[in-house]
C-alpha cells in the first residue's frame, strides 16, 4: 500500500481539522545556548523534538517521551525541565540551555570534567540529562551535600547503574568549581597530547575522584 | 600462516564446537609484571569520554540522513487475535504518508526459527506487530497509525507461565506450550541414589519474574537501501550478526550489507541479534528507495523488544550431615513468550559445586507474551537465586555457616568435565569478601535481633535519606526508632567469560606516527574502546593519546564477535595485543634498515622509540620512522587464538548483602553490598568497577522491584513504561563496595583476561534473598521482594508489624522457615 500522492510539504501546515480557533503553528522567539532562534513551530511539538529535529541538537536524548526517565533534561530559564513534557510553543521568550551549550570549544565544563574523571557513565545515553540536572543544582547551590546531590539526579534514570559515580561527580564538580572554577577544570582537561605529563595529570584526577567516592560513600575499592 | 582448527566455544552457558581460523600469535610472551605496565591494569578515563559528556556522541537515535523516512509500528492491543481487516485508506490519505505495510502486502519473509512471517494475520502478544506506517516525519507517521482501522477477532490466550503449562491451556503454537522437544537435559552420576544417600534433603519451588531490559536507548534502526547495497545503522550488540541475518532474509550477499553503530545506549542482551523492526524498515526502504528510520518507543521496547524470561524452578538438594552435597536435581520452566529458548537456568547447579550427582532440565514454555531474549547472564541470575537460596536453607538445617557450607563443596575441578580450571579465584573472593564485609560478626549480630536500624529511610521512594550516597551506620533520623529485622546473606557466582575466536584486529602505524586500532567490534557502553586503546598503547610502548580506536562498522574493520557473553575484552583484547605485536615486529624490521642494525637487536621503548638494546642513543622515534616510510602504512594483524582444550575457563565471584526489613511497611532496605570478583587480569579498574557496580544495581532491581506485570484478564502488560516498571533510581542504591582478585589467567589468552559484564549481576539477588532469610527466618521462594510480597510473607509466617513472631507460621515450608533463623545457630 504505497500512497499515491506526493507529500505536500510539511504536513503540520495542512488545514486544522479541529477548527479555526486553534493554531496549528506558533511563532516563537527564544534563545538556545545563547543563540536566538525565531520561527514557527507546530503547536504540538515538544521542546525535545524541537531541539533534536528542528535544531539538530541531538545531545538531548529521548528515553521515554513521557516524563519518566530524565534523559531529555534541559534548563529553561535556569529551571530543570523534562523537555519531552514541555511544548516548544511555551518557550517563547525563554532561555534554553542544553548539553551542547556547556562546553566552550575544547574546554569542558567542570561537571563534564568530573564525569570524565570518575567514569560517571557507561553507555552515556542518560549522561547529558544527568549533567543538566547537576548543573541546575550547582547553579543554585554550589556546595551541595551528598543528599542534595542525590535528590538532584533522583529524576534521572541510568540503566547501566552509574549512580554512585554520578553522585560523586556532582560533588567533584562542586569542588572543581569552588576553586578557580571553570578555568581550573579546563586546564586540567589538557587534551593537547602532552605525553607522559598529560597522562599523569589525568590519573591524578582519577585517583582523587575515587578517594572522594571511596571516602564519601564507600565506593569502589 | 592462518590455520583452520576445531575449537570448543562456550557462550552464555552453552558449549559448542566450531571451525575457526587462527594465526600464529606474535604476542606469545606473557605481559610483563604489573608494576612495569603503564596502561594495562591502571585506571584510565574513557578515550571517548569527551563525546559522551558533550552530547556529541552519535547514537543510532541521532542518525539523520537526507530524505529519511520515519516508520511507526502499529501493535496489537490484544494478547491473541485474528486480524479480520485493516483499512488503510484514511491513513494513506494523510499528506506525508508514504506507505502502510501489513500482513497483506508485506513480502513473505520468514522470521525466527518457528517459521513465522514478518507480519502475520494472527497476532500473539500484546505489542505484536500488526502494521508499519511510513511518513515524511514521525508526527505524521503517528497520526496515520492512529487512522488505521483494524478489526480484531480476539482469541483465547494464556500469559502466565504456570497457566500455560496446564493441559487445557490455550495453545500458543501447534507444538504445544511446553516445548519438551526443545528442552535441554543434563545429567551426571545418579541423582536418585544421591538423594537416597543424603542425610538431609531440602527442596523448594522458586519463581522469578520477567525482567525488562529498559536500555535507555530503545531499539532503533535506520536502513538505507540503495540499489543492491544496504547500509544499516542499528543499535545492536552484534554488527556482524545483523549483517548476516539481514542478508539471509533479503537474499543479499553479506558484503552488500554494511552495519554501523558507533555509540549505543545500552543493550543488556536485548540487542543481540537482528530485530524485527529492522527487517520491516528494510522492506520499506527497498520499496520507497529512501532511508527508513524505525525507532521503538518505550512502550514497544517493553512489549516487544525482549525480556528475561520468568521461571518456575523445582529444586532438590541432598547432603550428608557434614554438608557434602550428594545430589542436585533441578527442573526448570521458562516462559519464553511466543518465541525464544530457555536460558541455561541449570548452569549454576551443574557447575558451581563439587557434587557427583546432578540432573537439570530446562524447558521453554510458550505464553502469549513478547519473545524472550538474553538478559545479562541469562539463566544464571535465575538459577543462582534458586540454588544459592536453597543452599542457605540447607546450611540452616545442618547448623552450618552458609559460607562454610560452600567451602565444603568447593569445586577444585570443573565438575561437568573433570578438567582443571584455568584459574579460580572463588576461594579468594570468599575470603576477601567475608573479611571486608565483616561476615562472621554480622552473621552473629544479625538474624532475629530487633534493632533500630540505622540508615533507614521513611519508606518514601526517593527520600534523600536512603540514597545512594548514604554512609552505612548513619541513621536517617526521622524514623530511626522503628524496629527492623536485620540480616546478612551471601551468594556465589560462576559464569563463562572466556571469550574466544574468531576475533580479529588490525593495528596501523599512520604516517604521522600515531596508531589506529581497527576492528569491527562494538562498544556497547562498557568501555571497550578505552580498554583496546590501553592494550595497544601498552604493546606499542606509545602514549595512549597517540592511539585511536576505530570500531562499529562492518565495512570498517575485520570481524569481531558479539558484544555479549562477557566476551568482548577476552576476545578482542588478545586480538588487539597480537595485532600490536605484529606491528611492532614490522616496525623493528623497518627500523633495522634505518638504523643499520639487526632487528633482533632492537627494542621498542616508551614513548614510542626504537633503539638498539644496550645503546639507547642509537635509535629513532616512531614519528620520525613513520615519516621516513612515506605513505607506507605498517599494518599489524592479530587474531584471538583458540582456548586451551585441557582447561575449563570461568569467572567467579562472591557477593555479600546486608539488609534491614521493616516489618510494618514491608520495605527492604539494602544497607550495603560487597562484591569480589575474579575476572582474571583487570585491564581498566575504573571501567571494570563500573561494570561491577552496574551489575549489582541491576541485580538489586531484580531482587526488590523489577517485574513485568501481566493482567490475567486482558492479557496485557501493565508495566510497559518507566512509571509502572520500576528500575532502580539513584535513591535505591546502597553503598556498593567491590574488589577484584586481579590475578591474570595463566592459560586462557595472551592477556590473562576474562569477562566482566555479566558476573556482577548473577549473585546479587540471591545474596539479598539470603539476607532476608537470615533476618526473618523466612526462606524466599519468589522474586521480586516487593513490599506487598514481603508483608504477605511476614504475616503468613506470623511476624507482626512490630517484628515479633506472634505465632508459629502457618506456611512453614518444612525446609527451614522458623528454624532457619540465625542460620548456624539452630
Amino acid at each position: 500500500m504505497i500512497a499515491s500522492h506526493e507529500p505536500s510539504g510539511d504536513p503540520a501546515s495542512r488545514p486544522a481539522e479541529t477548527g479555526p480557533q486553534f493554531r496549528e503553528r506558533v511563532l516563537i522567539d527564544l534563545t538556545v545556548n545563547g543563540q536566538r532562534w525565531r520561527g514557527e513551530v507546530p503547536a504540538r511539538r515538544t521542546l525535545l523534538a524541537f531541539l533534536r529535529d528542528d535544531l539538530g541538537l541531538t545531545g538531548t536524548k529521548l528515553g521515554c517521551d513521557t516524563g519518566n526517565c530524565g534523559a531529555c533534561s534541559v534548563l529553561v530559564d535556569g529551571e530543570l525541565v523534562y523537555s519531552c513534557l514541555v511544548l516548544a510553543a511555551s518557550c517563547d521568550g525563554r532561555r534554553v540551555e542544553t548539553i551542547e551549550g556547556l562546553s566552550r570549544g575544547d574546554a569542558l565544563h567542570p561537571i563534564q570534567q568530573a564525569f570524565l574523571e570518575l567514569d560517571a557513565y557507561q553507555c552515556g545515553f542518560c549522561t547529558p540529562g544527568q549533567i543538566m540536572a547537576i548543573k541546575a543544582l550547582l547553579d543554585r547551590n554550589p556546595r551541595p551535600t551528598r543528599e542534595e546531590a542525590v535528590a538532584a539526579v533522583a529524576g534521572n534514570l541510568c540503566r547501566c547503574g552509574a549512580y554512585p559515580r554520578i553522585v560523586a561527580a556532582a560533588l567533584r564538580a562542586a569542588e572543581l568549581m569552588g576553586g578557580d572554577g571553570h578555568e581550573a577544570a579546563a586546564a586540567g582537561d589538557g587534551d593537547d597530547g602532552g605525553g607522559d605529563g598529560q597522562r599523569g595529570r589525568g590519573e591524578q584526577g582519577i585517583s582523587t575522584g575515587n578517594r572522594e567516592q571511596g571516602g564519601g560513600e564507600g565506593g569502589s575499592s | 600462516m592462518p590455520r583452520l582448527v576445531r575449537t570448543r566455544f562456550e557462550f552464555e552457558g552453552r558449549v559448542r564446537e566450531s571451525w575457526v581460523v587462527v594465526e600464529e600469535d606474535p604476542a606469545a610472551d606473557p605481559l610483563p609484571d604489573k608494576e612495569e605496565l603503564r596502561y594495562v591494569g591502571r585506571p584510565h578515563a574513557r578515550v571517548d569520554g569527551v563525546e559522551r559528556v558533550t552530547g556529541r556522541a552519535c547514537y543510532t537515535h541521532d542518525v539523520r540522513l537526507p530524505g529519511m523516512v520515519h516508520a511507526v509500528v502499529v501493535r496489537s492491543p490484544y494478547p491473541h487475535a485474528r486480524i479480520r481487516r485493516i483499512r488503510a485508506e484514511r491513513a494513506l490519505a494523510l499528506p506525508g504518508v508514504l506507505a502502510v505495510l501489513t500482513h497483506e502486502n508485506c513480502p513473505p519473509i520468514r522470521w525466527g526459527r518457528e517459521g513465522d512471517l514478518l507480519l502475520e494475520p494472527v497476532v500473539r502478544f500484546h505489542g505484536d506487530e500488526v502494521a508499519v506506517v511510513a511518513a515524511v516525519d514521525e508526527d505524521t507517521a503517528r497520526d496515520a497509525a492512529a487512522l488505521l482501522e483494524i478489526e480484531y477477532e480476539p482469541l483465547p490466550f494464556v500469559v502466565d507461565l504456570e497457566e500455560a503449562m496446564k493441559p487445557d491451556a490455550p495453545q500458543v503454537r501447534p507444538q504445544g506450550n511446553v516445548r519438551w522437544d526443545r528442552a535441554t537435559r543434563y545429567s551426571r552420576g545418579d541423582v536418585e541414589a544421591g538423594l537416597r544417600e543424603a542425610d538431609v534433603v531440602v527442596e523448594g519451588t522458586f519463581r522469578t519474574p520477567a525482567q525488562l531490559h529498559n536500555s535507555m536507548e530503545t531499539h532503533g534502526s535506520v536502513v538505507d537501501w540503495r540499489g543492491d547495497k544496504v547500509t544499516i545503522y542499528d543499535s545492536t550488540q552484534h554488527l556482524f550478526g545483523v549483517r548476516q541475518r539481514f542478508a539471509e532474509l533479503f537474499g543479499l550477499p553479506v558484503s552488500n550489507v554494511r552495519v554501523i553503530k558507533e555509540y549505543m545506549g545500552g543493550g543488556f542482551g536485548s540487542k543481540n541479534s537482528l530485530a524485527k523492526h529492522t527487517a520491516l524498515a528494510g522492506v520499506l526502504s527497498r520499496q520507497l528507495g529512501r532511508p527508513v528510520r524505525c525507532v521503538l518507543d518505550r512502550q514497544a521496547e517493553n512489549l516487544a523488544a525482549g525480556n528475561r524470561h520468568s521461571t518456575l524452578q523445582k529444586l532438590r538438594i541432598g547432603a550428608r550431615r557434614d554438608g557434602r552435597l550428594t545430589a542436585i536435581d533441578l527442573e526448570a520452566y521458562a516462559a519464553v513468550g511466543i518465541m525464544g529458548s530457555a536460558g541455561p537456568i541449570g548452569g549454576p547447579a551443574r557447575q558451581l559445586y563439587a557434587c557427583a550427582n546432578v540432573r537439570t532440565v530446562e524447558v521453554p514454555v510458550h505464553t502469549h507474551t513478547g519473545p524472550a531474549s538474553a538478559f545479562r547472564a541469562p539463566g544464571y541470575v535465575e538459577g543462582t537465586f534458586a540454588l544459592e537460596s536453597l543452599l542457605d536453607e540447607l546450611a540452616a538445617r545442618l547448623g552450618l555457616d552458609p559460607l562454610e557450607l560452600r567451602l565444603r563443596n568447593y569445586a577444585e575441578v570443573d565438575p561437568t568435565s573433570g578438567r582443571p580450571y584455568s584459574s579460580k579465584g572463588l576461594r579468594r573472593a570468599y575470603e576477601l569478601g567475608a573479611r571486608a564485609f565483616g561476615w562472621e560478626e554480622k552473621r552473629r549480630a544479625g538474624g532475629l535481633t530487633l534493632s533500630s536500624t540505622s540508615g533507614a529511610g521513611d519508606g518514601g521512594d526517593g527520600a534523600p535519606g536512603r540514597a545512594g550516597g548514604g554512609t552505612t551506620g548513619q541513621p536517617a533520623g526521622r524514623h530511626g526508632g522503628r524496629p527492623k529485622l536485620r540480616g546478612v546473606g551471601m551468594a556465589s557466582q560462576i559464569w563463562g567469560g572466556a571469550g574466544g575466536p574468531p576475533a580479529h584486529a588490525e593495528v596501523r602505524l599512520q604516517p604521522d606516527g600515531t596508531v589506529t586500532v581497527v576492528t569491527a567490534t562494538q562498544d556497547i557502553g562498557t568501555g571497550t574502546r578505552t580498554v583496546l586503546a590501553q592494550i595497544a598503547a601498552e604493546e606499542l610502548r606509545l602514549p595512549i593519546e597517540r592511539v585511536r580506536v576505530l570500531l562499529g562498522d562492518t565495512d570498517g574493520g575485520p570481524y569481531a564477535p558479539i558484544g555479549a557473553g562477557s566476551m568482548t575484552v577476552p576476545s578482542m583484547g588478545p586480538a588487539v595485543r597480537s595485532a600490536a605485536a605484529d606491528a611492532v615486529r614490522q616496525i623493528l624490521e623497518l627500523a633495522g634498515g634505518l638504523l643499520e642494525a639487526d632487528p633482533r637487536d632492537l627494542e621498542l621503548v616508551y614513548p614510542g622509540r626504537v633503539q638498539v638494546k644496550g645503546a639507547p642513543d642509537r635509535g629513532v622515534d616512531l614519528t620520525e620512522l613513520a615519516r621516513t616510510l612515506g605513505n607506507y602504512m605498517v599494518i599489524g594483524k592479530g587474531s584471538r587464538g583458540p582456548n586451551p582444550d585441557d582447561y575449563a575457563i570461568h569467572t567467579f565471584g562472591a557477593q555479600f548483602a546486608e539488609i534491614a526489613v521493616d516489618p510494618l511497611t514491608g520495605e527492604i532496605q539494602v544497607l550495603q553490598l560487597w562484591a569480589v570478583h575474579d575476572i582474571g587480569r583487570v585491564v581498566n579498574p575504573l571501567t571494570a568497577g563500573g561494570q561491577i557496580e552496574g551489575g549489582m544495581i541491576q541485580g538489586l532491581g531484580f531482587a526488590l522491584m523489577e517485574e513485568r506485570v501481566l493482567d490475567p484478564v486482558s492479557g496485557r502488560v501493565l508495566s510497559d513504561n518507566l512509571e509502572t516498571y520500576a528500575v532502580p533510581t539513584v535513591a535505591d542504591v546502597p553503598p556498593l563496595h567491590h574488589a577484584f582478585t586481579d590475578e591474570p589467567d595463566p592459560v586462557g589468552n595472551n592477556l590473562g583476561v576474562k569477562g566482566a559484564g555479566e558476573p556482577p549481576i548473577i549473585p546479587t539477588a540471591a545474596a539479598i534473598a539470603n539476607a532476608f532469610f537470615h533476618a526473618t527466618g523466612i526462606p524466599v521462594r519468589e522474586l521480586p521482594l516487593t513490599r506487598r510480597r514481603v508483608l504477605e510473607l511476614l504475616r503468613k509466617h506470623g511476624i507482626g508489624p512490630d517484628g515479633r513472631r506472634h505465632r508459629r507460621g502457618q506456611a512453614a515450608s518444612g525446609t527451614g522457615a522458623g528454624n532457619g533463623r540465625g542460620g548456624g545457630r539452630p
